[in-house]
């Protein structure tokens, strides 16, 4: 069928509606306005990896947040030389973010387990939106500080189970 | 992986260089682009302050470019008038400076030539002041012809806000579309050294211009307060003179020992006495209170990289070439200490 590329413009969801949508349905994101989105997009940085690419090694400095657009990665990493596959991310969640915060190496590897579109914020572009941006960047904040704790409380529970399966 | 990286980074070298070079060549617009980034740098913080407060970007840097026009004119307008006065004062009594100098000489060198005469200094100080008095001459010309070859004087002036309005509105394009270039195994690397690199030349730039800004003024203040002839001239020398390491203060006091030279009131025990107490007040505060508070040891210059650096940057672009190569060579410096650190912390070498 021919398409009329006149329409179709009026019609479609434009490009920057799509990623606005997509950042939105991010859960640090979430509490972010549609105008918030667009001014953080701006710092955004798009990346491709292929199948097979690392996205970032374990003990390198870490200095970014990832969010999977598109594809898939795997996270692993070392014990006793060999590396464990710790889980699989997929098209909407994000990693890496314990980077945006301090300066201690990474905990862990990332590749790119199928071709991927990965959403990239980095720690100095953060650390500059937020200085323009205070009431962007406390929201994000927030929203981070918030599912770090969950993750906290989550590894504390596993830790408690852990020690009384060995009691 | 290394011998590869080591490949890459080799032309990456030879590619840098070879654009460095180029732009060098092209000075025109070199030295407009550079103070650009400069002006550029200086202005940020004040552009991402109102930001956060919530004004336009746009109307930030419009604002602050009126004012600094408004500031530049006012300034122009109240010290150009007595600048150009002491300048073409100045430029009347520069043949009697250097008889002056040339008489002392010559004078020195018979007194030296009847205590040791093996040495023929008569000879050697012929050669010297020759050379001395070429470059005094010299120096207002090369001044002169360095501003009429870059185009003119007017197309500067439009180029270096026009460069810094774009370089504080776009640097954030200009830096996410350089990233955009750069393999994903670089790419955090990349993003950190931009920002360190940035923060630091910008903290360096700032210091650097503080300091300068209290030596000028307050040399300046100090001779006319002692009523020195030129005050305001040797005040503005000092303070570009400051840019240099290491040789700032003695580049800053040339102009007051010259005119002590053919001032009779002022050659004398009382005279000399008067004005290097005011030098040395002004160099003693800025090096204990101004200097650490405003530069600090970010950027220390090797006395041997300091001298290299003034002899290509006066072969590049005579006295210009020589106050702007010192901040490009601390720039480069701070560029390869952090590149090497990170190079080295996300183990691309050893």
């Amino acid at each position: 069928m021919k398409t009329n590329t006149l329409w179709d413009n009026f019609f479609t969801k434009n490009k920057t509606d799509s990623i606005v949508d997509f950042l939105k349905s991010i859960s640090i994101f979430e509490d972010l306005k549609t105008a918030e989105i667009l001014r953080l997009e701006r710092t955004l940085h798009k990346r491709h990896y292929t199948k097979g690419e690392v996205v970032f090694n374990e003990g390198e400095p870490g200095a970014a947040l990832y969010i999977i657009k598109e594809g898939e990665v795997e996270i692993t990493m070392n014990y006793k030389t060999d590396p464990i596959v710790l889980t699989n991310l997929s098209k909407g969640m994000f990693f890496g973010e314990i980077a945006l915060f301090d300066e201690t190496p990474r905990s862990a590897t990332v590749v790119a387990s199928k071709e991927c579109e990965i959403i990239a914020l980095s720690k100095p572009d953060f650390i500059l939106f937020s200085q323009k941006e205070p009431s962007i960047g406390l929201k994000i904040v927030m929203r981070l500080g918030e599912i770090l704790s969950i993750r906290l409380k989550t590894s504390n529970k596993q830790i408690e189970e852990l020690k009384s399966s060995h009691a | 992986m290394p011998s590869f990286v080591g490949l890459k980074l080799f032309y990456f070298s030879i590619l840098a260089v070879i654009i460095f070079g180029s732009v060098f060549t092209i000075k025109s617009l070199f030295v407009p682009l550079l103070i650009a980034l400069f002006i550029a740098m200086i202005l940020r913080p004040m552009v991402i302050f109102f930001e956060s407060k919530g004004f336009s970007q746009t109307a930030i840097i419009s604002s602050i470019f009126l004012s600094f026009f408004v500031f530049v004119i006012l300034g122009f307008v109240l010290l150009v008038p007595i600048l150009s006065e002491q300048i073409s004062a100045f430029s009347i009594k520069l043949p009697q400076i250097i008889s002056v100098v040339q008489e002392k000489i010559i004078f020195l060198a018979h007194s030296f030539d009847e205590r040791f005469p093996f040495v023929n200094v008569t000879q050697v100080t012929q050669k010297l002041y020759a050379s001395f008095s070429q470059n005094l001459n010299g120096a207002g010309g090369v001044l002169g012809s360095y501003i009429s070859n870059m185009m003119n004087l007017l197309t500067f002036a439009m180029l270096v806000p026009f460069f810094a309005f774009f370089l504080l509105k776009d640097m954030h394009l200009i830096k996410k579309t350089l990233l955009s270039y750069i393999p994903n195994r670089y790419f955090e690397i990349m993003a950190i050294l931009f920002y360190k690199i940035g923060n630091s030349v910008q903290l360096y730039i700032r210091g650097q211009l503080i300091d300068a800004s209290f030596v000028g003024v307050m040399t300046g203040i100090g001779l006319s307060i002692i009523g020195f002839p030129y005050a305001l001239l040797v005040g503005l020398i000092a303070g570009i003179g400051n840019f240099v390491p290491y040789f700032g203060p003695i580049l800053g006091a040339i102009p007051a020992i010259l005119i002590m030279l053919i001032t009779p009131e002022w050659a004398n025990t009382i005279g000399i006495i008067m004005v290097v107490s005011v030098f040395l007040v002004v160099q003693i505060i800025e090096t204990i209170f101004v200097y650490p508070a405003a530069v600090g040891n970010s950027v220390n210059l090797h006395p041997l990289i300091v001298v290299l650096a003034l002899l290509i940057g006066s072969q590049l672009g005579g006295i210009v070439g020589m106050i702007v190569i010192i901040p490009a060579v601390a720039i480069l410096k701070v560029t390869f200490e952090l590149l090497h650190k990170y190079m080295k912390e996300y183990k691309i070498i050893n």
